[in-house]
């Protein structure tokens, strides 16, 4: 155990060096991603929940883009570019190059929150600062990390991949319903709604923001979706290739 | 030449790779590496070298065969099997954000050193690169060949018992390849056992002391030079410029081979020639000879089907 967690913490490590030299980038994709959701307010009276539902859901939205789009195209980069040889021909497990890299995720996905919310400040939006947005990052920056480690290790080509984790975190968020109440969907997409973790981050960060705190069953499921998704990207991953 | 378990360092037997769309690219492999030993792996592009090396590693799960490194079994115990490694992928990028002092540091922490092993064997390895100046710089800023002899570095850090060098000086100047082939002499009196892929024969001279030849995705022969030069047969070439002006210019110049200088000079007085060289068989000489008579061979295959 030891020693998986020193192999995690050094690819942290390892990842984390690259914010430290590259973190106005990352600042800056999360304003320019979520700031223009901000322009809706103009097209008239917002109430103060729809209001709450909108910063929510530029948040989920981010971190989204930086979950699945951020996570997939750095592992698709490292293992096309040839930097994951280095960790995959040491003595050192997959789970913890995973593990490591989601922790990354992690960060970004707090610097794209912490954007968010600064955003919302500025657009005059009011929200309650709580405890539990750490966690509900957490939690939603990593519940689709599986994904991404596939999307990582079974393209063929770094392009591909590339673009394929792009539009799967556009897709996911598009078809959660983090803007608005599930109830507005149509039926079938309500299903389709229920599959997809973004949909209960809505609702978490939606109540935690208007400064509500009960958000366990939310958080359970997002937990859930962490856990079962991280566990099938670790098992499907070809650290081994065939 | 027969080797017990203990003195063996890689064991292949019998190691067969058959990629999903039906390329044979490792057929029938069998060789063992002595730990002390540096094995030089030689073939052209394509040849099999480097799917060889990534199973070994195991980077690459093979079709069928036994592959152990130090005792372990590869394919069923891989993590175990590495930590006995130290690899110089023939494709690996390193991380451009990080400088030259935080990849050995990161790495041979990877590996389990405490930070005061990694600090001093970092300074020498440093040292022995001639990485001195470029210690704080990120690897962005280097050139290919200082990220090479990092990468070297990176693989000695731990100071494993077998080292795998897929192509370890590709891009390397003169002097950066004296560099790493001291290194490389340094771990093998250390009793390290290498195994190197190269393009240069030179290399292959200088640094092994056993060859492998490698076409078709098949180990053509295994020998030291001395064994490969008895093996063909003939220990000197003569080269010399044809009489035959009709010839286009570059097949004026011509080399053939002989076992003796008697025999080489008698073919010269033969052929009426009063301008040549005679030499010594070079790897080189020995490498064209076993690849290209496998090389015609596999392309006289291909027109055939």
């Amino acid at each position: 155990m030891q020693r998986w967690l020193n192999e995690t913490a050094i690819v942290f490590a390892i990842e984390f060096r690259r914010f430290l030299t590259e973190w106005p980038v990352y600042l800056l994709v999360s304003v320019i991603a979520t700031a223009p959701l901000f322009l809706i307010r103009l097209a008239g009276e917002f109430s103060s929940l729809e209001d709450t539902r909108l910063l929510a859901g530029a948040v989920v939205f981010g971190l989204g883009l930086q979950s699945i789009n951020g996570t997939g195209q750095l592992m698709v980069s490292e293992r096309f570019e040839g930097q994951m040889k280095l960790f995959r021909t040491a003595p050192m497990s997959k789970a913890a190059y995973v593990v490591g890299v989601t922790l990354f995720t992690v960060v970004m996905a707090t610097v794209s929150t912490v954007a968010v919310l600064g955003l919302g400040a500025a657009a005059g939006i009011p929200f309650e600062l709580s405890p539990l947005l750490l966690p509900l990052v957490i939690m939603t920056g990593a519940s689709l990390t599986g994904f991404s480690v596939l999307i990582a290790t079974n393209a063929r080509t770094a392009s591909g991949g590339a673009l394929l984790a792009s539009a799967l975190g556009v897709l996911v968020a598009m078809l959660s319903p983090i803007f608005y109440p599930i109830e507005r969907l149509p039926v079938a997409l309500q299903w389709l709604a229920h599959l997809s973790p973004f949909t209960y981050a809505g609702e978490a960060f939606t109540e935690v923001l208007s400064g509500g705190a009960s958000v366990l069953s939310q958080s359970l499921i997002l937990l859930g979706f962490m856990v079962a998704t991280s566990a099938i990207g670790i098992a499907r991953m070809q650290w081994r290739e065939r | 030449m027969t080797m017990n378990d203990e003195q063996v360092a890689i064991r292949v037997v019998d190691l067969r790779k058959r990629y999903s769309g039906g390329t044979i690219a490792n057929e029938g492999i069998n060789l063992a590496v002595e730990r002390g030993e540096v094995f030089a792996l030689l073939g052209h592009n394509g040849a099999g070298k480097t799917t060889l090396v990534r199973q070994i590693t195991g980077e690459l799960m093979p079709t069928s065969g036994e592959i152990t490194v130090c005792g372990v079994d590869v394919l069923r115990r891989p993590r175990e099997a590495r930590r006995f490694l130290g690899v110089v992928p023939q494709e690996a990028e390193l991380f451009g954000h990080l400088t030259v002092m935080e990849h050995l540091y990161y790495f041979g922490r990877l590996r389990g050193l405490d930070r005061k092993t990694v600090a001093s064997r970092s300074e020498d390895l440093i040292r022995h690169l001639n990485l001195v100046e470029h210690v704080r710089k990120a690897t962005s800023q280097l050139s290919g060949g200082l990220k090479r002899k990092l990468l070297v570095g990176i693989a000695m850090i731990a100071r494993p018992p077998v080292l795998i060098l897929d192509e370890p000086t590709t891009g390397l100047d003169p002097f950066s390849r004296h560099e790493v082939w001291s290194l490389v002499r340094q771990c093998q009196l250390a009793g390290t056992a290498v195994l190197l892929t190269t393009h240069y024969m030179d290399e292959a001279e200088n640094l092994a002391d056993r060859v492998g030849i490698v076409s078709g995705g098949s180990l053509l022969t295994v020998g030291t030079v001395e064994e490969l030069h008895a093996r063909i047969g003939h220990r000197y070439r003569l080269t010399f410029g044809s009489p035959d002006q009709e010839r286009p210019g570059h097949l004026r110049r011509l080399t053939e081979y002989g076992a003796t200088v008697a025999d080489l000079q008698s073919r010269a007085a033969e052929l009426g020639l009063d301008e040549y060289s005679v030499a010594r068989t070079s790897l080189e000489d020995i490498y064209m000879e076993i690849a290209g008579q496998q090389l015609c061979r596999e392309v006289h295959r291909a027109a055939m089907a």
